[in-house]
């Protein structure tokens, strides 16, 4: 409720401008991610018993748009790093949302980047998602969209999967007025 | 969330186009409108803002003065034709996922009672958000020119009845009076958020200052308007009224509104914390009556084909409230803040205490010259926000009039008139063309007025 009001302030001005506009928005999810430290995790391949090769699942604040708008366009960009300590094979890096926090590793990933790694090197994989697919849009309405991650590894190799960037551009037909 | 949106976006939208609204949506003469609003002779604004205007004669033979003139509300059919089911229209619910501020708020600023003949485009340009775990920052892009710097809002000044009896141009009566005003302004941060995209800070209070003052009752008045010197050709005429303002109820609130952000602006579900203070004060009907005494004047000058006029409301009109009550109101809830709880409340601190309050002083300067078929004129209209200028002209042609005019509107933004009339003997059909410019873009949208006069 309270979000909303920030939301109500935002688009009080933006009421006189929008029009047939669009509205966008720029969210830093690394920076959510970051902040709880949760940006990164130890990769295993194979995964040894007991060991989870996802985070926590955590939380990104918006301003709650509301149902009633239509998500035109989510692009998701951004990098990861593979600091590979041993072996040689490949991660797969993979990002989910969900707007409800128990299920969010229940679906398929919004999104995966996968690197080949080598011994005791980095390999930086950028990753630019034109736009999501259409069933996971509406996520971004909403004033909390939860977000995992998973890191699975082929091959016998051990390292650290640390996201560097990750940011979503959502584009909103204006439907809010 | 729709409704939620209505809130402070309508004090934008509102803010925008509130001056233009006060200026001319209470025009429901087409030959006014062709003219740019000027008021001629014993019409408009003449008579109700200058007392010596009501000895003035109307020469409806000279000016083309109509003694009724009944609007065509063209505009209206154009309305139920584009919402033909209004009470259960989704723009206009809402609780409807089509609700549609905008037209909302168009509809009550431009009343549908003329037809729309061009609508002013409404800007375009993207609105981007920019969020982090701790930033947030609002790029408006051009539509960010609308947010207003200044103060804002509406306010007005009426005398919704004036009966009573006169002789030799002496007048007793009793006279409603209602005076409101609303204002608001921006603070400077959330202007600075607003307007020029700063990001928002944290622990960082981003409000808006908000006045709302309404307040009638009726005032006996004795009023006096007569020609002192001349003939019917060429006179002089003054008026004047003093009236004993008796003040059956007001209320009157100075708060400031707004939210603070927190430490981390979105590290939380609630990335603000509303905050508001108000200062109410009211004298309700049925306490005792406020009182005050103000007076109007005004004279008038008409020689052959030149007719001047000047008249000034409501002087020294500060009305004695003795019977107030005074209410302090604060709401914050900080939880989301994480250091409190909600705390809301609303008090008395004083009550049976005595206030005052003003209204606003109004005048009017008029010019008009007639010379053959021709009628050109000027007038000058301040009701207490700024000054409205009209500048127009009336050319007869046998049974047709062409007519022309400019205004320039509180704001400064230039408005034309335009249109023609048809006179059949006692009957007249006229048709008034109006640019207007509302909040919501830099662009004109056009309105055709129509209406019927009977001379």
């Amino acid at each position: 409720m309270r979000a909303k009001w920030l939301w109500v302030v935002a688009l009080s001005a933006a009421a006189a401008g929008c029009g047939e506009g669009r509205a966008i928005f720029d969210i830093d999810v690394f920076s959510f991610l970051s902040a709880a430290n949760a940006a990164s995790l130890p990769y295993f391949g194979p995964l040894p018993p007991g060991v989870p090769d996802t985070i926590p699942v955590q939380t990104v604040n918006s301003l709650g748009i509301g149902g009633s708008s239509i998500v035109d366009t989510v692009r998701l960009t951004g990098t990861v790093d593979f600091e590979n300590a041993t072996g040689t094979g490949s991660v797969s890096f993979q990002v989910y949302f969900d707007t409800v926090k128990s299920t969010v590793y229940t679906g398929a990933p919004a999104f995966s980047v996968s690197g080949a790694v080598t011994p005791g090197a980095t390999t930086t994989s950028p990753f630019d998602i034109p736009n999501l697919q259409d069933a996971l849009k509406p996520f971004f309405l909403a004033s909390t969209v939860y977000v995992g991650i998973r890191a699975s590894a082929t091959g016998t190799i051990q390292g650290t999967a640390r996201l560097t960037a990750l940011r979503a551009r959502i584009v909103i037909q204006d439907k809010i007025f | 969330m729709r409704i939620l949106v209505v809130g402070l976006g309508l004090v934008v939208l509102v803010g925008g186009a509130a001056a233009p609204a006060t200026a001319q949506w209470l025009v429901t003469d087409a030959r006014r409108i062709g003219m740019g609003g000027l008021s001629l002779g014993r019409s408009g604004s003449l008579v109700r803002y200058n007392p010596a205007y009501r000895a003035v004669q109307a020469r409806a033979d000279r000016r083309g003065q109509p003694k009724v003139t009944i609007p065509i509300p063209l505009g209206i059919i154009q309305f139920l034709h584009d919402h033909p089911h209004l009470s259960s229209d989704p723009a206009f619910d809402p609780k409807s996922r089509g609700f549609n501020p905008i037209l909302v708020v168009n509809t009550i600023l431009n009343l549908p009672l003329y037809l729309e003949v061009k609508k002013a485009p409404t800007p375009t340009n993207d609105v981007a958000f920019v969020i982090g775990e701790d930033s947030l920052m609002v790029n408006l892009g051009l539509a960010a020119s609308l947010v207003p710097e200044d103060q804002f809002g509406i306010s007005g000044s009426s005398r919704p009845f004036a009966p009573g009896f006169g002789f030799k141009g002496v007048r007793v009566g009793v006279m409603g009076w209602v005076h409101d005003d609303v204002e608001f302004q921006l603070g400077d941060t959330l202007l600075g958020f607003l307007r020029d995209s700063q990001p928002a800070r944290h622990n960082t209070r981003y409000s808006a200052l908000v006045h709302g003052l309404v307040e009638g009752g009726f005032a006996p008045t004795v009023s006096y308007a007569g020609r002192i010197a001349g003939d019917s050709t060429q006179g002089f005429y003054a008026g004047g009224a003093v009236h004993y303002y008796v003040g059956v109820g007001y209320a009157r609130t100075d708060g400031d509104a707004g939210f603070i952000t927190g430490n981390t602006i979105f590290g939380g579900s609630n990335p603000v914390t509303p905050d508001g203070r108000a200062l109410t004060q009211y004298s309700k009907p049925g306490n005792t009556f406020g009182h005050g005494v103000g007076g109007d004047i005004g004279v008038a000058w008409v020689s052959g084909p030149i007719e001047l006029g000047v008249g000034v409301n409501d002087i020294g009109a500060t009305i004695t409230w003795p019977d107030t009550r005074q209410d302090s109101a604060y709401y914050r809830d900080s939880t989301a803040a994480g250091n409190g709880s909600i705390v809301s409340y609303s008090v008395p601190i004083a009550n049976h205490r005595e206030t005052k309050t003003k209204l606003p002083v109004a005048y009017i300067a008029n010019v008009a010259y007639t010379v053959g078929n021709t009628t050109l004129g000027a007038d000058l209209l301040n009701t207490g926000r700024g000054g409205v200028v009209h500048v127009g002209g009336e050319q007869r042609i046998g049974l047709f009039a062409v007519r022309g005019g400019v205004a320039r509107d509180q704001r400064k933004r230039i408005e034309f008139g335009f249109g023609g009339g048809l006179r059949f003997g006692g009957l007249g059909l006229d048709v008034g063309f109006w640019t207007h410019t509302n909040s919501l873009s830099n662009e004109r949208g056009i309105t055709m007025a129509t209406s019927l006069s009977i001379y």
